[in-house]
């Protein structure tokens, strides 16, 4: 049963066989639930129902690549747009997620008098479901009598139209909004790899002679640098595709400032009917996911740990 | 009956070859250590014998049986692990009666046979209690009474006493081998730790690099090894080992080495290993015929033995010495009987019977 | 004179000390404030009587003789709020829940003590899927459901619902069973038992705090789901608390005029407070296993 074990194919079927019947149940999911939509959404991507939209009816006619010479050629800007718009989204989350998760991680990872206190309270806006968090965030980023904008008046800042305008407004809050959202979790998970850290380490290197700064560089960037790496990647993918955010507080606006891949698909299929362009691009944003997944995984040691 | 034997087992992983055609019988009620050094197989060997790993070649038999294909469950053997493996979730009391229940022995055989096991090792006190609660020496009984209650044919035991310190190990060592007497059971018990192979043992199976090298009774072990490996694994500190060569001369055959020379003969010339225990050389303060010129190095005070590191012209010797009345430096003058001279053949390791004399 | 410049030495390293601390709890209460202003702010307005357009900053400071249950009332007087928004997101969850973590548990323990061949690409395969954007399995779903004619009945809800959690609660399983010793397993099977005689009597019984765990993260998404009740939902009596916080949020922020706000924050609590005390209970089991598992942003 030892995993080191490289057996010959027979040997190890005859022993682990029973293996399939425990992943039968998944694999029935799988296929039925994951396999075969994701199959029907490639055919959908081929498909078309004619010039109008059809309400509630499935793309039936076959047009090979039609959709995919749309969006690569007539509507190649919103293309553009969305492609650039979700990279930007996903990347800057993650990097203000890990600096500020970082940061706060490493302040909780000294002896601190009512750090657990902190560590606590500062799980909250993780804890709470984000959709509940995100209508009350949408609430509180309103231009005229939104709360965010009342606390800036307090330093004399004048308010931000937040979901109405230009580019850093928007997406600052977004931004910021997300880092409420996400941040604990970030924070948590790096305190966690840092305490797993050997405190004689610090104290030899103390000894040593060695500053904050090159202990920071030298034993904890080595030791929590996998799980800062295979987190920020999880999280970058997982961001990339992350729905709600955009779709509540903007839904993508102003014009299509801030519209995502997921963001324009659910609106494209369920709020125009056009079933066959969410599906296109629903394929190229698979394709990108899986053009930046597999890579990460295959060549990092990040994920290694789902194949012990 | 519960003989068990083992015919050219063969254990591969992948590449490395873990097991490499063993063969050896452990009689009924016999005592058998394998003994080696960590990742030498003799873990894996046991693991064979219980069926939690399927050996690559060979069979395995246990009584008239061949067990190949033999679920653990159905070997009727019961393992005692190095991690004691108890299970965390369970009472004592129900970490003993586990293997009772899943063979559905009634209730109240369980009761009365947890009872009495647990009086037996002395643990009937923490029956209520879980794993989590107990010293290692509690849960090193506890694992012990998890397969006494099942009364098997065969015991294996997988470096039960590696994780006690010194003293409870010794104690231990002494109420399992009192435990063995008792119920004359076939136990094969795992070892590194060539004390408690000498004290437990009826017959030593000594392993090295997945190979079966030597298996004999403790002392034919000691007095007789059958491969330089063992010599050297076997006592401590390890027997001294001289590098010479069997050399055909106008004047007999010669065993040399560097600062030896001996009468020798019962061989072909070739290179061969002298291997001599430091107990069986003798230190003298000053030079007789045939005695080696060394100074010493260092002196190890165990109280009750001392060990005198010497250095000659050519390397080092250990020996054996009673008085500790020496200083680092000094110059002294070793010989040693031929009688107690062992020879291993440089190639192949294996023993071969000279006699020698200055 | 060594002394005095000893002496000297250890006061500056003390300050230093003083120093960073003071800087440390400084950096931790901003934090600590961003972190619970919205969560105050949710439990403040959902204990006034206030529309969005009259909240002002001064209007949030703590006033005991402001607070009313006025909104609490409102919306649990409503007997809707129990026999179908809270019913069904309950049914919703806990069938999804229950059913999704059998499924990971026989998964987690396929993948985590079986070497059977294929597990390499099978781990693959499923790592590759789940790229997939999941909310964009809803329109293939849509389609796939309506052909069978379970657009807006609890079966055609609950099947992908059980689906969405299975491979991350699969992973999770997966991991906390590769931390149990195998010998355990192992003993048992010495013991007398049978492959699945160890994993009920042995796993299992060690998994249940992860159990736990992945029954709570199985239960959040489909409890708080709006994309696939939203397009699956059509008539009354399928509706959910999600769908039913979102209707209200978007009255009560398009002016105020109609509703008054805190009734949307009173609902907000109510439906987000009982996950938030789970949450902060199995803190540590949840933290554990994310860290290995995946992420929930």
């Amino acid at each position: 049963m030892a995993h080191i074990e490289e057996k010959p194919f027979l040997f190890r079927l005859k022993r682990e066989w029973p293996a399939y019947l425990y992943l039968l149940p998944m694999l029935v999911v799988l296929l039925l639930l994951t396999i075969y939509p994701i199959s029907l959404t490639f055919y959908y991507s081929l498909t078309f129902n004619g010039p109008l939209p059809a309400p509630g009816i499935p793309p039936n006619t076959y047009v090979g690549l039609r959709n995919y010479n749309f969006i690569g050629t007539t509507d190649l800007s919103l293309t553009e747009t969305l492609v650039l718009n979700s990279f930007f989204w996903a990347t800057a989350s993650i990097v203000i997620f890990i600096v500020v998760g970082l940061g706060l991680a490493a302040i909780l990872n000294q002896p601190l008098r009512g750090k657990t206190v902190y560590r606590t309270l500062l799980l909250f806006p993780w804890a709470m479901p984000a959709f509940i968090t995100i209508l009350t965030w949408t609430n509180m980023l309103n231009f005229n009598f939104g709360i965010i904008n009342a606390l800036l008046g307090l330093f004399n800042i004048p308010p931000v139209q937040w979901t109405t305008g230009g580019f850093w407004d928007v997406w600052g809050g977004l931004l910021l909004m997300n880092t409420w959202l996400s941040f604990p979790y970030y924070m948590v998970v790096f305190l966690a790899a840092m305490q797993s850290i050997p405190k004689d380490l610090y104290e030899s290197a103390e000894i040593d002679g060695a500053s904050i700064l090159y202990r920071f560089t030298h034993i904890t960037v080595p030791y929590i640098g996998s799980t800062v790496g295979f987190v920020a990647l999880m999280g970058w993918l997982f961001t990339f595709n992350n729905f709600y955010p955009i779709y509540l507080v903007t839904a993508g606006g102003p014009g299509n400032l801030t519209s995502i891949f997921v963001v324009r698909v659910f609106q494209e299929a369920f709020e125009r009917s056009h079933y066959s362009l969410a599906a296109t691009y629903t394929v190229i944003d698979f394709i990108i996911m899986l053009l930046v997944a597999i890579p990460a995984i295959k060549y990092t040691r990040l994920s290694e740990g789902w194949f012990k | 009956m519960a003989t068990v034997r083992l015919e050219h087992i063969t254990k591969k992983f992948g590449e490395t070859t873990a097991v490499d055609d063993i063969s050896l019988t452990v009689n009924d009620g016999e005592f058998v250590v394998l003994l080696g050094p960590s990742g030498c197989g003799k873990t894996t060997t046991l693991r064979i014998v219980s069926g939690l790993e399927v050996q690559s070649e060979g069979h395995v038999y246990i009584g008239d049986r061949v067990v190949d294909d033999v679920e653990p469950k159905d070997r009727n053997v019961a393992m005692v692990f190095q991690s004691y493996a108890l299970y965390p979730h369970l009472k004592i009391y129900d970490n003993i009666a586990f293997g009772l229940k899943a063979r559905h022995v009634p209730r109240a055989e369980i009761i009365k046979k947890v009872n009495e096991t647990a009086k037996m090792l002395q643990i009937h006190q923490l029956l209520d209690r879980k794993p989590a609660a107990l010293s290692g020496g509690q849960r090193q009984r506890v694992a012990l009474a998890r397969a006494l209650v099942r009364d098997p044919e065969v015991f294996l035991l997988d470096e039960p006493l590696s994780n006690l310190d010194a003293k409870l190990r010794a104690a231990t060592r002494i109420e399992i081998k009192n435990l063995h007497l008792r119920l004359r059971k076939t136990m094969i018990y795992v070892t590194h730790d060539q004390v408690e192979a000498m004290t437990l043992a009826d017959k030593i199976a000594v392993i090295n690099q997945g190979k079966l090298l030597q298996f004999a009774s403790p002392m034919d072990v000691f007095m007789k090894p059958a491969h330089r490996f063992v010599g050297d694994f076997v006592g401590y500190p390890s027997m001294n080992m001289l590098g010479g060569e069997l050399e055909e001369t106008s004047a007999g055959t010669f065993f040399f080495t560097p600062v030896i020379r001996m009468k020798a003969s019962g061989a072909q010339t070739g290179k061969y290993f002298l291997g001599i225990r430091p107990e069986d050389i003798v230190v003298s303060k000053s030079s007789s015929e045939n005695s080696l010129e060394c100074s010493v190095r260092g002196l190890e005070r165990t109280g009750s033995d001392n060990y005198l590191f010497l250095d000659y012209s050519e390397g080092g010797i250990v020996a054996s010495v009673t008085s500790p009345d020496y200083s680092v430096g000094e110059k002294v003058y070793v010989t040693f009987d031929p009688v107690n001279a062992h020879f291993f053949d440089a190639a192949t390791g294996a023993a071969v019977q000279l006699s020698a004399s200055f | 004179m060594k002394l005095p410049s000893f002496f000297g030495s250890m006061k500056k390293r003390l300050k230093g000390r003083i120093v960073s601390r003071i800087l440390s709890h400084f950096a931790l209460i901003v934090a600590t404030l961003f972190a619970l202003f919205p969560i105050y702010f949710i439990f403040w307005t959902s204990i006034l009587k206030i529309q969005l357009a009259a909240i002002t900053l001064s209007s949030l400071i703590p006033n005991l003789a402001l607070i009313t249950l006025y909104n609490y009332n409102y919306v649990l007087s409503d007997p809707t709020f129990f026999t179908i928004y809270l019913k069904n997101s309950l049914i919703f969850g806990l069938s999804a829940a229950g059913v999704g973590l059998v499924l990971a548990l026989f998964t987690g323990y396929a993948l985590s003590r079986f070497t059977f061949p294929g597990r390499k690409p099978f781990i693959y395969f499923i790592i590759a899927l789940m790229q997939f954007p999941g909310t964009m399995l809803v329109i293939p779903y849509f389609f796939m459901f309506k052909e069978l004619n379970l657009i807006n009945t609890y079966l055609g809800l609950i099947i992908p619902y059980s689906a969405g959690s299975i491979v991350f609660t699969g992973i999770l399983v997966k991991n906390y069973i590769d931390s149990i010793p195998e010998d355990l397993e192992e003993a048992a099977l010495v013991d007398g038992e049978t492959r699945t005689g160890a994993f009920t009597k042995v796993i299992i019984p060690l998994i249940k705090p992860i159990l736990g765990l992945g029954i709570l993260l199985a239960f959040i998404g489909p409890y708080t789901d709006f994309i696939l009740a939203r397009a699956f939902i059509t008539g009354n009596s399928l509706q959910t608390l999600a769908l039913r916080l979102y209707s209200v949020s978007s009255i009560s922020s398009s002016g105020g005029a109609a509703i008054d706000y805190g009734v949307f924050s009173a609902f907000s609590f109510l439906m987000g407070i009982p996950i938030l005390i789970i949450y902060l209970i199995f803190q540590k089991y949840i933290i554990g296993g994310l860290t290995l598992g995946g992420v929930k942003g």
